[in-house]
């Protein structure tokens, strides 16, 4: 399977610092390994998963947790595009978010994200959360082939 | 003595002329005896003829001689005067008998009729009222006299001849009476003012000793007026003063009830009440009453008296009944009149005291009543604006478009209502709202135009305020909730980022810093965590306001099962009971029904007793909506904090006692007012709580 053949990669997109250092240090907290990319809007992200300019090397990720409120492009635009791409919409986007909204977890799933996780408050929760992820999506989970 | 031939001859001839004389006186005799044989015969017959003359004339005829001694009267005067007065002497006549002349003056026997023939006068036709024991109704005679004289022209008697006038003088007070009344009521414009003079009338044209007038109100038999109101009826004045009731005795109460005339011809067969027996002591021998009857029902009495008995008179009873129709009539006419007059009255102080203008117009658009604001407001006295036009005096494109708006009027013969928009001179917005109708006649056809208007200036400024003041509101409730949760929503972020890196330093630190760190640290994880609840809290109650549904029909029974289900968990640990009465369809949102139910479960869950919680939850029907309510067992609240438990954030208990922020009952209050109901609670300390509220309910939904 690909956890054997090479590291799982992840991109997560998100716009703060703050919450990509916590994404970062809740995997080492819970004793995740993977290799993480950022992008920290909507159009960084769709230029790493296109592979252009800069991202040229980009590996292609097995999972994506998307931020929906960002600068530029917001997350309900990248699920829009992604899961209309026939060669993306294939990769599992997990929205990770703060909202709580109904309209937001209704519109990510009709913009067929895979899942909607709403970003605890507590850390110890949140670490929980991010083992969660990688142990449903990325061990439980049977993904379809590149 | 010598003989001679001749003396025998002499002699012879002597008696031959004697003899002859003898003859001839015998002839004569014989003659004479033979006419006043004739004669007498002659005076026989002739007196026979005058004695069945007399006999047989209606008149009555009575001769007195100059003394006073009835010579003759014949069948016709007994029977008119109801006694033979041939026994009597016609100088006691006054003794014997009551003679009144026409006026009701009693005769001086000096001026009785024959009196004054036997003095040589003549007497023509003198009315005489005569009466006595044998009749005591009287009869009313007309009397013509003369003296009776000898062939020297000196008066040796007197004769009278005589009729019996009394249906002709009865007819005629009863003219007298009803003209009498009938004058009082011309005169009078209220019965008040006639009554004392119909009585007296009434009284005086038809002899009466005494009369009284009652007039029904509210039920009692109150007296308007008597005649005379003094002397020997004192009594009886005195008695009419005081109303009567329905129950009382006497003559005018019974007329009252059987609404029937009544005749009481002597007054001693009277059962004894009161007025009757102060009528008797004041000389009254018979009472008789009519009902006065205005528009079917009993209005009044005219109750009379006479000093004399008499037997039930038709024909008076009659006359009284035209004569209290009469009363009758006026005191409809003056009811009328005075409906009227109030209505004319009351028309009159609205088109003056209202504020509104109003006038009227014609066919042809000429105005033909104003009142007297629209004078003061067009700046004219009245008659300078009859039978002018709307051209002069409005600018001529306002006068054709009141001209078109009127001739519409005419045509469809329809009420037009408008709302002409103005601008005055200085500038200022004029609103002004204005009712047009067709005129009618009283044939039903169109004569003009009737116009009412106002000024609503005011009221339309004031109505474009509060609109612009609804909007605002709306507006600015909506900005309100709308800030309520876009601030809670970005506040959650750098919470999160707060309370996660102080946690992250306590994971990380824990054994590199000493214990106050770690406290300090575990204090602003708490304080953020609890903030965070708050936020959440914030946003819920704002949710309710922006986020609601359509209030649709919805099952609010549905809405409290999904609620105890959400509550499963902590129905079970608690070991509570919920029981529930079947409930109705309401208008609403199943969310956020399903919350208020859920919310207020949840607080008699965790407010409970020492015995496990007992949770009722019914509803009733209250008119357009239906009441709920959700009792419990629990500790109950303090009648002063009712109002307190409603506001966002308060709490009652310590967050140690009771957890929670204080949104659970704030949040119930927004849904339940969001639906247009209310919310209460009925509680002491200690003795569980009902919280109750109302909502709309749903067509249909029973009662």
């Amino acid at each position: 399977m690909s956890s054997i053949t090479r590291p799982v990669e992840i991109l997560l997109v998100e716009d703060n610092p703050g919450d990509v250092r916590l994404a970062v240090e809740a995997l080492r907290e819970g004793k995740v390994h993977v290799n993480m990319s950022v992008a920290s809007d909507g159009v960084e992200a769709m230029e790493f998963l296109r592979r252009e300019g800069r991202f040229a090397d980009a590996p292609r990720p097995d999972l994506i947790l998307l931020d929906l409120n960002m600068p530029r492009k917001d997350g309900r635009e990248v699920l829009a595009e992604l899961k209309a791409d026939d060669d993306l919409k294939r990769i599992p986007v997990v929205v990770l978010t703060t909202s709580k909204a109904e309209e937001d977890i209704v519109k990510s799933y009709n913009l067929n994200a895979n899942c909607y996780i709403t970003k605890p408050v507590d850390l110890h929760q949140f670490i929980h959360v991010v083992r969660s992820i990688h142990e449903f999506w990325l061990t439980v989970v049977k993904l379809p082939p590149e | 003595m010598a003989t001679t031939a001749e003396d025998i001859a002499a002699l012879q001839e002597k008696v031959r002329y004697l003899e002859g004389l003898v003859e001839s006186y015998e002839q004569t005799l014989l003659d004479q005896a033979n006419r006043l044989e004739l004669a007498m015969q002659e005076l026989k017959q002739q007196t026979s003829i005058l004695q069945s003359v007399l006999n047989s004339i209606g008149d009555g005829v009575a001769v007195i001689s100059k003394d006073g001694r009835f010579l003759l009267n014949n069948p016709a005067s007994v029977r008119i005067l109801g006694i033979n007065v041939g026994e009597d002497n016609y100088k006691n006549w006054s003794e014997n008998y009551e003679s009144y002349r026409a006026d009701g003056q009693p005769y001086d026997p000096n001026d009785l009729p024959l009196a004054r023939a036997i003095r040589g006068e003549e007497v023509d036709e003198a009315e005489e009222f005569m009466r006595h024991w044998r009749r005591p109704e009287g009869v009313w005679l007309s009397v013509t006299a003369r003296p009776l004289r000898d062939e020297k022209g000196q008066v040796q008697g007197g004769v009278a001849v005589f009729r019996d006038v009394t249906r002709r003088k009865r007819t005629e007070r009863h003219l007298a009476a009803q003209y009498a009344v009938v004058r009082v009521l011309a005169e009078a414009s209220t019965l008040d003012q006639a009554a004392h003079g119909l009585v007296r009338a009434a009284c005086e044209s038809l002899g009466l000793q005494f009369g009284a007038m009652w007039e029904v109100r509210q039920n009692l038999l109150h007296c308007l007026a008597v005649w005379p109101e003094q002397g020997e009826v004192a009594e009886l004045v005195r008695l009419s003063q005081s109303p009567l009731g329905s129950d009382s005795r006497g003559l005018p109460v019974q007329v009252w009830k059987s609404g029937q005339p009544l005749w009481i011809g002597d007054l001693m067969d009277e059962d004894g009440s009161p007025r009757a027996t102060a009528a008797w002591h004041a000389g009254m021998r018979t009472a008789f009453a009519v009902p006065i009857v205005s528009r079917t029902a009993v209005t009044g009495v005219l109750e009379f008296y006479s000093d004399q008995i008499r037997a039930c008179e038709p024909d008076l009873i009659q006359l009284l009944g035209s004569l209290s129709s009469l009363i009758g009539q006026f005191c409809e006419r003056k009811h009328a009149e005075e409906a009227l007059r109030d209505s004319e009255a009351l028309f009159h102080s609205l088109v003056e005291t209202l504020p509104l203008n109003i006038l009227r117009k014609d066919l042809q658009g000429r105005f033909i009543f104003a009142n007297q604001l629209f004078c003061k407001n067009l700046g004219k006295p009245l008659n300078e604006i009859l039978g002018r036009t709307d051209y002069d005096f409005f600018p001529r494109e306002l006068a054709e478009k009141y001209r078109a708006d009127d001739r519409r009027v005419l045509a469809t013969q329809k009420v037009f209502e408008d709302i002409e928009a103005h601008v005055t001179p200085a500038g200022d917005k004029l609103y002004v709202h204005v009712l047009k109708a067709p005129v009618w006649d009283a044939a039903g056809k169109v004569i003009g135009v009737q116009v009412i208007f106002w000024d609503e200036t005011a009221r339309k400024v004031a109505e474009e305020k509060l609109q612009q003041t609804l909007a605002e509101l709306a507006r600015s409730n909506r900005e309100l909730e709308l800030f309520a949760y876009v601030a809670s929503h970005d506040l959650q972020e750098p919470l999160r980022m707060v309370s996660s890196y102080c946690q992250l330093l306590q994971r990380r630190y824990k054994d590199k810093l000493d214990e106050d760190a770690n406290e300090f640290i575990s204090y602003a994880v708490d304080g953020a965590l609890r903030m965070q609840t708050l936020i959440n809290d914030l946003l819920a109650y704002s949710r309710v306001g922006t986020r609601g549904k359509p209030l649709v029909p919805t099952s609010s029974e549905s809405a409290l099962i999904k609620a105890m289900n959400n509550l499963k968990l902590a129905i079970e640990e608690s070991g509570a009971e919920i029981t529930h009465d079947p409930l109705p369809m309401v208008v609403g949102d199943t969310v956020q029904l399903t919350q208020l139910f859920q919310n207020l479960l949840g607080n008699a869950l965790k407010f409970r007793g020492q015995e496990p919680p007992r949770i009722s939850v019914g509803a009733e029907r209250q008119g357009a909506f239906w009441k709920f309510w959700v009792q419990d067992n629990g500790i109950g609240i303090d009648p002063a904090d009712f109002d307190r438990i409603f506001i966002i954030f308060q709490r009652l208990h310590s967050r140690d006692e009771y957890p929670g922020t204080g949104i659970g009952l704030a949040i119930c209050k927004k849904i339940v007012e969001r639906h247009g109901g209310k919310i209460w609670v009925e509680s002491a300390k200690g003795q569980g709580a009902k919280f109750l509220f109302t909502l709309p309910a749903a067509e249909g939904s029973g009662t």
